[in-house]
């Protein structure tokens, strides 16, 4: 086989710049710490690359998001669990209130402590976030939630709950409107609320009443009817319907009024004429609430048919409080359960993102040892083909002649 | 017979002297490019007749032959031609490689930060911060897709300009190698007894061979000489002494693309990238056409889908000024051209009808005469309609004005301007719409357990105009309600099962519960709702959403996806490259096996003519030494 002189130069000199190129890659590997320097040095790897970063910032949301969700909540669950305190004092006050032996005066200054708490209470209402929204006017950030007319506390925001997307698939409820918690509490025991009659001469006092078998529940009105004797005798009429349920009874203070799966025990001794009316559980402000009990005790009583009427008001004003104070609880308890289920997946987030970087590492980033043995191995090549070159062609013929 | 011996001696030292200069030439020319070795060929006179037999007469330099086999040079020359084109495609191919996969420069980066940017809003929808933050970011992502669309169309005028380039070069050489074949025939033909230009028929085959890297060559000897030189699928562009000028022109297809045709005869042909088997030329093109309008398309169609889809939200939702929210982005939209020889009228108008049905190709329209012929060029599908508007693939094609006559054509590019033209078009933080535009409330005095458990706004956009309407649903009865509110007809009776959907004014309201006869259900305008960040937690939903390809890829993926297939592209070119340049290399060895020079052999051959030329004069001394005495003798 011929060799043309400038063949001889030609591949020896291409060997060598082919060689040269391989290191000085190896090279900028090393200098970058990148396997991959175009997406061409591996297609699939670099295109799984960059889908692994795109996981990794997208759980970089998530976790941002969290820790918004967590910061609302941990507000939200904080002001609720004021406003339990505070509804819990308020409770205790009207335990007070109902002691037989209290003077007017005595009831007035309890009238003055419970009107300190209804005042704390609507501020707490009223908390605002960190961004400077209303914690419980729903959609409606910039709105007062709750304002004190002279009609009573108005509630001026929405029925709207506010989510946001902590994970994938998964809205997490950050916000309690507050017609929900504070606006719309239903009276009573939850199902239907006693009260007495405004009339009442007699000292008769309610117990607020009992459900004792749900199943057998009307939702009607009904009222129990007394008339005159001794022992008094009453009647319990189904409003609603118009029909009497019980006709002529023989009271016996202390004993169980029961009909259509609901009880009453009334104690005390009714005048003829006094009447309790009961009916379903309506829906009533707590501030309301909070305001007529504390006007209700700040008014003197007028003998014990005024104590009694004060003693039935209380009673109910007692439940109406227990159910704000479920309310309250059942929010504390979602966003403490809200809470609890971000710890999971902020764990859950960060165990990802740490997933996703190491694939993308793992990809994309330069093995250094295998780099660096590699690197050694071109030099060593590349000298010995620059060696091999000078020898090949500093022969020449010429050189002898 | 002594000046016999003179003339042979004298015959000898001339060879060995024509010898001695072609040794000379060959070193000499040791470095010139597609130079074949020479040497000369001796042979013996008619030798003289004598009584005694026939007397040799010496030496006489019949030709001088330079090494050289056409089958190795042609398998060097197509050998050269692929490599040349396989480098062409994989430098290019690294271009666009080196700009799409850029971790920091791609497009991904900037669609996380966006998305990041909606999850910040809708955490903090009233926060002004958060809402400017926004602003920046899909602002930035707006020039993300433009800055990326630039550069990519900076490759395109880099190739169109190379094209051109290319052309004028073509246009040259083809113009030498007709000058050679005038001056090799004018060689050729001197005297009776013709001899071969060697150093010309050189120079033409190392132009051919250059011809053959710029533009694919093949080239065919005829009886007289000369070489005619054909390219792309058979096209003349050099017969004997003429040649023919490639010429670039505007595409009529693609008015800012290059086109090329060959002005032979009277109407120039038009030379197609397919019909190019190797060169740079057909690299360019194939490059241009295929790899980065692809790439283009690609990003163009992300641009698209994200602007409808992101806008489709964004219209359903409400502003922090309680106005319903406008466009987000503009996004280029399909276009469509005439092809500018079209004989009939007609325009078409291509609009977008779903961008999720996009594909990455190019259209052609053609009127047979009798039907509309669709063809997708990217897979040669293709669909025939009787008549217009038609949708394919997410576009709808329609008649704008004129009547085409049969054999128009037109090119429909859908996603072509996508990434261009893409804008943000909200600027004012205040007219991010994060909020849904309305909302349910329930009636203090319901008794059922019915409560709301959602509210929709309808998609696609435009919204109902009675969207904000206040409608109350009135429950009868555990299973009928009754509607009042303007735009619903105020229907009563109307049924209800439970937990199926209540559809009134362009939303769906969803019930949970029993409710109770008298239970009310308002739905209102959602009025100071400065909280709300519902319209913002579907927009950014969008981020995992595939809306791309027919729903299997979201805008990241589709991404990814292009940055993959150009990577794969390029490597694939790479490898091809590298093996071409082998083959390319192993028949030029083979050529230079046969033509080219080695010095040490030149310099044998120097010794050997010197020693003929020495031996030869050692003969004429000794005839000149016999003659002397001759001389001597007739002095005595």
């Amino acid at each position: 086989m011929r060799i043309s002189t400038s063949l001889l130069f030609e591949s020896g000199a291409r060997t060598i710049s082919r060689q040269q190129a391989e290191w000085a890659r190896t090279q900028q590997q090393l200098a970058t710490g990148r396997r991959l320097l175009a997406a061409s040095d591996d297609p699939l790897a670099a295109a799984q690359a960059l889908r692994t970063a795109q996981a990794a910032a997208r759980a970089d949301q998530y976790a941002a998001t969290q820790a918004a969700a967590r910061s609302s909540l941990a507000l939200a669950e904080s002001v609720l669990g004021r406003a339990t305190e505070v509804l819990q004092g308020a409770r205790e006050l009207l335990v007070q209130a109902n002691a037989p032996t209290l003077t007017d005066a005595d009831r007035a200054s309890l009238a003055v402590a419970l009107r300190a708490r209804y005042d704390e209470l609507l501020a707490l209402a009223n908390a605002r976030d960190a961004d400077g929204q209303y914690l419980f006017s729903g959609y409606r950030g910039a709105t007062q939630p709750f304002a004190e007319t002279a009609a009573g506390v108005t509630y001026a925001g929405d029925e709207g709950e506010r989510a946001l997307a902590v994970a994938e698939g998964r809205l997490l409820a950050v916000s309690v409107n507050g017609a929900w918690l504070f606006d719309r509490v239903p009276d009573g025991n939850g199902r239907f609320s006693v009260s007495a009659a405004a009339t009442n001469t007699g000292t008769a006092v309610h117990d607020g009443g009992t459900v004792t078998d749900p199943a057998a529940l009307t939702g009607h009105t009904y009222r129990i009817q007394f008339g005159a004797g001794t022992p008094p005798v009453y009647d319990v009429v189904d409003v609603t319907t118009g029909t009497t349920l019980v006709a002529a009874a023989t009271y016996t203070s202390g004993r169980a009024i029961e009909f259509d799966g609901l009880r009453v025990v009334l104690s005390g001794a009714p005048a003829a004429g006094d009447r309790f009316d009961i009916a379903p559980s309506g829906a009533a402000s707590v501030f309301d609430t909070l305001r007529a009990l504390a006007d209700r005790l700040a008014a003197p009583a007028a003998g014990p048919a005024g104590r009694a009427a004060i003693a039935n008001t209380l009673a109910g004003g007692l439940q109406a409080l227990d159910r704000a104070l479920d309310r309250v609880l059942e929010a504390r308890a979602r966003a403490g359960a809200g809470l609890a289920e971000l710890d999971g997946l902020g764990d859950l987030v960060s165990a990802e993102k740490l997933r996703h970087e190491a694939d993308g590492a793992r990809l994309a980033n330069l093995d250094y040892a295998e780099a660096a043995s590699r690197f050694a191995a071109q030099q060593t090549a590349l000298e010995a083909a620059q060696r091999s070159y000078l020898r090949v062609t500093s022969l020449s013929l010429f050189d002898l002649l | 017979m002594a000046t016999s011996i003179l003339g042979i001696a004298t015959s000898g030292v001339a060879a060995a002297r024509a010898g001695l200069a072609t040794t000379a030439h060959n070193i000499a020319n040791v470095n010139t490019e597609g130079f074949s070795r020479q040497n000369i060929v001796q042979s013996t006179p008619v030798p003289a007749y004598t009584g005694a037999g026939f007397f040799g007469a010496g030496v006489a330099v019949a030709t001088v032959r330079r090494a050289w086999n056409e089958v190795l040079e042609q398998q060097a020359r197509a050998a050269d031609s692929r490599a040349a084109a396989a480098a062409e495609l994989a430098a290019q191919l690294r271009a666009l490689d080196d700009l799409l996969a850029d971790p920091q420069a791609g497009l991904a980066p900037a669609l996380d930060e966006f998305f990041g940017g909606l999850n910040e809003v809708a955490a903090h929808p009233a926060d002004a911060a958060a809402r400017q933050a926004l602003v920046s970011r899909a602002e930035a992502l707006a020039a993300r897709f433009r800055g990326l669309d630039a550069r990519l169309d900076d490759l395109r005028a880099r190739a169109n300009r190379q094209t051109e380039e290319t052309i004028a070069s073509v246009n040259a050489t083809a113009a030498r190698i007709a000058e050679l074949n005038r001056r090799i025939l004018e060689a050729g033909s001197v005297g009776s007894r013709a001899q071969p230009p060697n150093d010309l028929l050189d120079a033409r085959d190392s132009l051919v061979r250059e011809l053959g890297r710029e533009i694919g060559a093949t080239a065919v000897a005829q009886s007289d000489g000369s070489l005619n030189v054909f390219v792309a699928g058979g096209q003349a562009i050099v017969v004997g002494g003429n040649a023919y000028a490639l010429a670039a022109s505007p595409d009529p297809e693609s008015p800012r693309d290059v086109a090329i045709s060959l002005q032979a005869g009277a109407a120039p042909v038009a030379l197609r990238a397919a019909d190019f088997s190797g060169g740079r030329l057909g690299a360019l093109l194939e490059f241009r056409n295929a790899d980065l309008a692809g790439a283009r398309n690609a990003l163009g169609r992300i641009a698209i889908a994200l602007a409808e889809q992101m806008n489709a939200q964004h219209r359903l939702g409400q502003d922090l000024d309680g106005a319903m929210g406008g466009a987000l982005f503009a996004a280029g939209a399909p276009a469509v051209a005439a092809r500018a020889t079209n004989a009939g009228t007609a325009q078409l108008a291509a609009t977008l009808a779903d961008a999720s049905a996009l594909t990455t190709s190019a259209y052609r329209v053609l009127w047979d005469g009798a039907a509309w012929q669709v063809e997708r060029l990217s897979d040669r599908m293709s669909w025939s309609f009787a008549a217009l508007p038609q949708t394919v693939d997410g576009v709808t094609l329609a008649l704008a004005s004129g009547t085409p006559a049969a054999g128009d054509s037109f090119r429909l590019e859908p996603t072509a301007s996508g990434a261009a033209e893409f804008a943000l078009l909200v600027r004012q933080p205040r007219q991010l719409a994060a909020a849904a535009p309305i909302r349910a409330a329930t009636s203090a005095g319901n008794t059922g357990s019915g409560v709301v458990s959602a509210l929709a706004v309808n998609a696609p956009p435009p919204p109902d105009p009675n969207l904000a309407q206040t409608v109350t649903i009135t429950f009868t009865g555990p299973n009928t309600f009754d509607v009042s509110g303007t735009g619903t007809g105020n229907p009563t009776g109307v049924a209800y099962t439970s937990g199926a959907p209540i559809r009134f004014n362009g939303w769906t309201l969803t019930l949970e519960g029993a409710p109770a006869a008298g239970d009310v259900f308002t739905v209102q305008a959602n009025t100071g709702a400065v909280a709300d960040n519902r319209n913002m937690l579907a927009l950014a939903a969008l981020h995992g959403a595939r809306g791309i390809e027919g729903g299997t890829a979201s805008y990241g993926e589709a991404w990814s996806a292009l940055v993959g297939a150009v990577g794969s592209r390029a490597r694939e070119m790479q490898v091809n490259e590298q093996a071409l340049e082998r083959l390319a290399a192993q028949a030029e060895a083979s050529r230079q096996e046969l033509s080219g020079v080695n010095l040490d052999e030149e310099a044998a051959n120097l010794l050997r003519y010197q020693q003929a030329w020495q031996a030869s004069a050692k003969a004429l001394a000794i005839a000149d030494a016999l003659f002397a005495s001759l001389l001597e003798l007739g002095g005595r």
